[in-house]
């Protein structure tokens, strides 16, 4: 009964998708202010929303309730999972993703429906228009090739399990946060085509958009901090970012969005960057359903891989066409009717968010390239080949160092007419610091160049990020200015972090028996025991260390080697020591000679200096996110609480 | 049929609601009941309203079925140590007949913290893990195992259940390799021996059918095929 309620649903939510697609976009052709129409459509996109809320809840239920009559229960649940990976399997996997995927796209538009009072009943309707035409595309993906509801007949005996890589309280968190990232973006693609259709691109536009450029950013960038730390601690190899193509495939998205977050700031406040603004709202989104291709189409073999048909891959293809190549050909065609905004000198804030966006926009050229490329080659020609980190770290970091650096200055520029009289002694300090700090690892430190001029870099960018703050009374300053300082001071922090594990981190291969110690840099590391153990669905070898520096008390470490069973897998769980400058990282590699009757087991350790300040700085970017859109709430709301403020440097 | 019904319910609260939130005219309302038909359509040619859900709720407390009680109770007629690891032995393998193979796991396991050199406990660690890995050996039970060795070389356990691992594992030549071992080291008297002993001659007449069966049939073929050449 729940399924075939959820199918119900999930046809009912299509209906109306159509019909809201067909009257929102209607209005763009008509003449008149379609008022008739344009408020019902907000109605419709809100009911729309709640059907296909409902539809996902009813997933749940069905994974929660381990119902073994529905096709994707049984692939990817079991009845002795713990319930909260019964509750994440409900997304775990292809069919529940897609469909968070949908209801996200519904709900966004029911909230744009619901509050936006600041564009035109006609803009929304359009805009809502297009969010149901994008939601109608995924609905027919879901119906027609990846239904959630299947059923299976005869009902199955039991369920075949999650993956067990799979189930950790991270993936509770990891994808619904990208996804919001990703479908936040859908937002914008459709503000974007509505402005365009409607020849109504400028500030208000932008007002509109900017709140959810920057939600979308902060999801995505949490979502990816939050994944980058899964796959460190998970998976075991001691790295934090692979380059893996679907690791880039969100890594695309965000590059855009961040340079969107910055034109759709200009455009609203400054009105400026129109082109700009539009062409990023068209790429972000693009590079959504990229990923979404690279995800679903089975081109990839990958622990985020989900589906592997090639006909759920042509499927999403077509979408990927459709949608983008037909806004990139609305683009085309309407770019003429974009007005230019207000003019800037070169040697502006403007000017230096142009310079933000070239080398956002050539950093993702440069991705984009290094994870098709492999693909097209094979397709082409046959020929299997890996583009790594080699490629990437050599291409992109040194253009990351110019963004640093001019993430430092811009700041610090006057709005359209040029460089101050302040700017060159403000930009000292940070100059000098970072001539100080990079000059001091040059010398003391074998360190490579690149590690070296980042941490300069890093600790030019914290400093400079923090002046903007100088000279204002902190009372009277816009949120939003306090939220990108602490995004810019998070980016500061994430790069000293990557620097600093980059050219600092150090790695151990050894063999130990029960009882032996073994000597790495200050640490001494005793194999104290290995032991059987049993878990709840898996069973392990676990190895337990005592970790100890300079003669101090030691710390027990336990790592593991899991064997789960439904489905069969093995995993390693790395043991990990957290410092206050570092992290002690060890992993069971195994038996010597693979024979468990050997008294000797291998393992790996490393130290890797501030390593958590990757993440620490991916936190405060989002932290400085979530201000930045605390700060943007209706003013009515906001007046409420507290006094009155000046609209300052809304940045962000 | 539930489902119908509930398709029903929801395309009328779909348009009440719409009603309710105002802004639509009785024609436009009309024409969202046609759309929503559209949906109904689309879900009645795809949907099995007839055909019911299937929950299946968690059962930790279920029992351990007639095949793993019989491998516990061969466990304990293995069993050699009759001293303080016995104590632990009973009331774990009361947990595991309860189905509660953790809770038997971890009682195995502070016994084993008292008792590092038993055999026993080791082999009863073992085979608790390959009652959760439904019979297949994975590298931890693989340890307890050769635990149980190291600590008695002769006790039976070990070699036992490998071979019953290899036979989950559709390996029978290797389960008889383990099991011609037990019985090749096996004492005078206990009661496993003609447990196991009737095991190794059923598996091994069984193989051996198989074996002169598979003969037969390949001789078949290639008789069939020499007259085929001939008439060419």
């Amino acid at each position: 009964m729940i399924a075939e309620a959820g199918l119900a649903t999930l046809w009912l939510a299509a209906a109306l998708a159509l019909l809201q697609a067909f009257w929102g976009l209607s209005l763009a052709v008509r003449r008149d202010d379609g008022a008739d129409i344009a408020r019902p459509v907000r109605s419709l996109a809100v009911v729309q929303a709640l059907l296909v809320l409902l539809a996902f809840g009813l997933l749940v239920w069905l994974f929660l309730r381990t119902d073994l009559s529905v096709a994707l229960v049984v692939a990817n649940s079991h009845v002795d999972k713990p319930w909260l990976y019964k509750f994440a399997g409900a997304w775990g996997n292809h069919e529940g993703s897609m469909l968070l995927w949908v209801a996200i796209l519904a709900a966004s538009g029911a909230l744009i429906a619901s509050f936006e009072r600041r564009l035109g009943d006609r803009m929304v309707a359009v805009t809502l228009g297009m969010q149901a035409l994008l939601g109608l595309g995924f609905f027919a993906f879901l119906l027609f090739a990846s239904n959630p509801f299947a059923r299976l007949v005869p009902v199955a005996r039991s369920g075949q399990g999650l993956n067990p890589l799979l189930q950790d309280p991270g993936l509770a968190f990891h994808p619904p946060t990208l996804y919001l990232g990703y479908v936040g973006l859908s937002v914008a693609f459709s503000f974007a085509v509505a402005a365009l259709l409607l020849r109504e691109v400028g500030p208000a536009m932008a007002r509109a958009m900017r709140p959810w450029v920057l939600g979308a950013w902060l999801f995505l960038t949490l979502g990816i901090a939050a994944g980058s730390y899964w796959a460190y601690y998970e998976l075991g190899w001691g790295g934090w970012w692979f380059w893996d193509p679907v690791e880039n495939a969100s890594l695309l998205p965000w590059l855009a969005a961040t340079a969107l977050l910055h034109s759709v700031a200009v455009l609203a406040n400054r009105d400026a960057l129109r082109s700009w603004t539009i062409i990023l709202s068209l790429l972000a989104f693009s590079m959504s359903m990229l990923g979404t291709f690279l995800v679903r189409s089975g081109i990839l073999t990958s622990v985020h891989a989900f589906a592997v048909d090639p006909q759920r891959g042509s499927f999403i293809l077509a979408l990927l066409t459709l949608y983008t190549g037909g806004a990139f050909i609305l683009f085309g065609l309407r770019i003429g009717t974009v007005r230019q905004g207000k003019i800037f000198a070169p040697l502006s804030r403007e000017g230096g968010l142009v310079l933000n966006n070239i080398l956002l926009s050539v950093i993702l050229a440069i991705v984009l390239f290094g994870t098709l490329y492999p693909l097209l080659a094979e397709a082409l020609s046959g020929t299997k080949l890996s583009v790594g980190p080699p490629y990437f770290n050599a291409v992109t970091v040194p253009l990351a160092l110019v963004l640093v650096a001019a993430l430092m200055a811009g700041p610090l520029l006057r709005w359209r007419r040029g460089i101050g009289s302040g700017f060159l002694k403000k930009l000292a300090a940070p100059a000098l610091v970072t001539i100080l700090v990079a000059g001091w690892f040059a010398l003391m430190t074998d360190a490579g160049w690149m590690p070296v001029a980042a941490l300069g870099l890093a600790a030019g960018l914290a400093l400079a990020s923090v002046l903007p703050l100088v000279g204002r009374k902190l009372s009277r300053t816009p949120l939003a200015v306090y939220g990108m300082v602490i995004a810019h001071l998070g980016v500061a922090v994430a790069i000293a972090g990557m620097a600093s594990e980059s050219a600092f981190n150090r790695e151990k291969l050894t063999g130990l028996e029960v009882g032996e110690s073994v000597k790495f840099d200050d640490w001494t590391v005793k194999l104290e025991a290995v032991r059987p153990v049993l878990g709840p669905n898996w069973t392990a070898i676990e190895a337990e260390l005592h970790l100890s520096q300079n003669g101090e008390a030691p710390v027990v470490m336990r790592t593991q080697n899991r064997t789960f069973f439904t489905p069969l897998n093995r995993t390693s769980e790395a043991a990990i020591e957290t410092k206050w400058d570092g992290q002690f990282y060890a992993v069971l590699a195994g038996a010597d000679d693979g024979d468990s009757a050997s008294s000797q087991w291998r393992f790996r350790f490393w130290w890797k200096p501030f390593v958590t300040l990757i993440w620490f700085g991916g936190l405060l970017m989002g932290l400085g996110g979530a201000i930045s859109l605390f700060g943007r709430l209706p003013k009515g709301v906001w007046r409420r609480w507290l006094p009155r403020r000046r609209e300052g440097y809304a940045d962000a | 049929m539930m489902g119908f019904v509930w398709l029903l319910a929801l395309v009328l609260a779909v348009l009440a609601g719409l009603a309710w939130l105002g802004r639509f005219r009785a024609g436009r309302l009309q024409l969202v009941g046609a759309v929503l038909m559209i949906g109904a359509a689309g879900y009645a040619w795809q949907g099995q309203p007839g055909y019911a859900g299937a929950p299946q709720a968690p059962d930790n407390i279920q029992s351990v079925d007639q095949a793993g009680d019989m491998l516990l109770t061969l466990r304990e007629k293995m069993d050699r140590n009759f001293g303080p690891a016995k104590s632990w032995l009973i009331t774990s393998d009361g947990l595991a007949r309860a189905g509660s193979h953790r809770a038997s796991a971890a009682y195995l396991e502070a016994g084993l913290k008292e008792n590092p050199r038993s055999a026993d406990l080791w082999n009863a660690l073992g085979v608790q893990m390959l009652l959760i890995g439904e019979g297949q050996m994975s590298p931890a039970a693989e340890l307890a195992f050769d635990r149980a060795r190291q600590n008695n070389p002769r006790h039976p356990g070990p070699d036992y259940f490998a071979g019953l691992a290899a036979l989950t594992d559709n390996r029978p030549e290797d389960a008889l390799r383990y099991w011609d071992r037990v019985l090749a080291d096996a004492p005078a008297e206990g009661e496993w021996q003609p447990i196991v002993a009737m095991q190794r001659e059923k598996l091994g007449a069984l193989l051996t059918a198989l074996r002169s069966t598979e003969t037969r049939r390949t001789e078949q073929e290639q008789t069939e095929q020499g007259k085929g050449d001939e008439r060419q």
